[in-house]
């Protein structure tokens, strides 16, 4: 307090916070002193006008100029559905190389053979059914077999592909 | 800024997400904020654009720490003014010096700040605000802009510019009692 008025300290300390930590009795003083009401005034047409926009505006196409420096998500190559299915097939046909190589297989595909054996005791007269069928079919079968894989394979393709523009949405 | 808490707490978790179209509408609604930070500190008309968008791409790339515990508007705060005063260092701008004390002429310094447009819109005593705005150093137009445009208080400021809390409002105290000064004579005689 100088000379018994609020100091310009206080009056933008009682603007800026709504309160005075020095204490409740020069708020009290304010409302009597017309002095230091009118600097409390004229700081407060100061802060209003700080508060105004400076009046500086971004272009209207500034929002689509940001967007444009975001790069695309685009998956890592291993990470991309492909390249998971190629290493699956590749890791597979690696482990089953080691096992051939390395393992004694002779047990298990004497085992195999004979689980084959009375499968193909049990399945014969079915499949020589179906092979009349076929001949039947006069050998016809064939492009509806082939029908089926080229079918299967564009499914598979398909939700690969189907997969990648969900994951590029995003 | 008024901010409803559900409003701006969804928007920021779809640009958490990576949804662009959420962050299109994050623009839109902050470009404002943004363009009075870097309109204070950069007079390089040239430069803001450019400025503007480096800071949204790195809201983008650094929402996901957002927590949440401050404000959004304070959080854009303190990535603009951290851009702006890297950008200042960057072209060697004085940041603490006040430009009227170091012998510059406003010309010198903001000749293309304000626009024609802008210029025949404003009335004198807007436009004197602004030149003496601009006359002071770099540190105290961020201050004041942080404080009454981003409505940031003390402490946030501080956290934002690594400051203590008191070195904010004495900064804010002095800034304020130089623009008293220079725009009403009067109060340069009390002083």
């Amino acid at each position: 307090m100088k000379n018994g008025h609020l100091t310009d300290e206080q009056l933008q300390e009682i603007l800026d916070t709504g309160i005075l930590h020095s204490g409740p009795i020069l708020p009290m003083h304010l409302g009597t002193c017309a002095s230091c009401q009118k600097r409390l005034e004229a700081f407060q047409q100061l802060y209003a006008a700080l508060a105004t926009d400076p009046g500086f505006a971004l272009a209207p196409t500034f929002a689509d100029s940001v967007l444009d420096r975001i790069p695309t998500f685009r998956p890592l190559f291993w990470q991309r559905p492909a390249a998971k299915i190629a290493l699956a097939i590749t890791a597979s046909a690696i482990t089953l190389a080691g096992l051939l190589i390395f393992v004694n297989m002779r047990p298990l595909a004497n085992g195999a053979l004979q689980v084959f054996e009375i499968f193909k005791t049990a399945f014969f007269p079915l499949a020589a059914q179906m092979k009349q069928l076929f001949l039947w079919m006069g050998g016809n079968a064939k492009p509806f077999l082939y029908g089926g894989f080229g079918l299967f394979s564009a499914f598979i393709v398909e939700r690969i592909l189907l997969r990648q523009n969900v994951r590029h949405s995003h | 800024m008024n901010e409803p808490v559900d409003e701006t707490g969804l928007l920021v978790g779809r640009v958490q997400a990576g949804d662009r179209q959420a962050f299109r509408v994050f623009i839109e609604k902050y470009k404002r904020l943004v363009a009075a930070i870097v309109f204070r500190m950069v007079y390089n008309a040239a430069d803001r654009e450019e400025l503007s968008q480096e800071i949204f791409l790195k809201i983008f790339e650094n929402i996901k720490d957002f927590q949440g515990s401050a404000k959004i508007s304070s959080w854009i705060g303190r990535i603009a003014s951290n851009t702006c005063i890297n950008h200042l260092r960057k072209k060697r701008l004085p940041l603490f010096a006040d430009v009227s004390a170091a012998g510059q002429t406003l010309e010198n310094v903001a000749g293309d700040s304000l626009t024609p447009e802008c210029l025949n819109e404003q009335d004198d005593s807007h436009r004197n605000l602004q030149r003496e705005i601009n006359r002071l150093p770099a540190h105290h137009r961020l201050i004041l802009t942080l404080f009454h445009f981003s409505e940031m208080n003390y402490d946030e400021i501080g956290k934002a510019l690594k400051l203590p809390a008191g070195t904010v409002k004495s900064h804010l105290f002095r800034a304020r009692q130089k623009l008293r000064e220079r725009l009403l004579p009067a109060a340069r005689e009390e002083a």
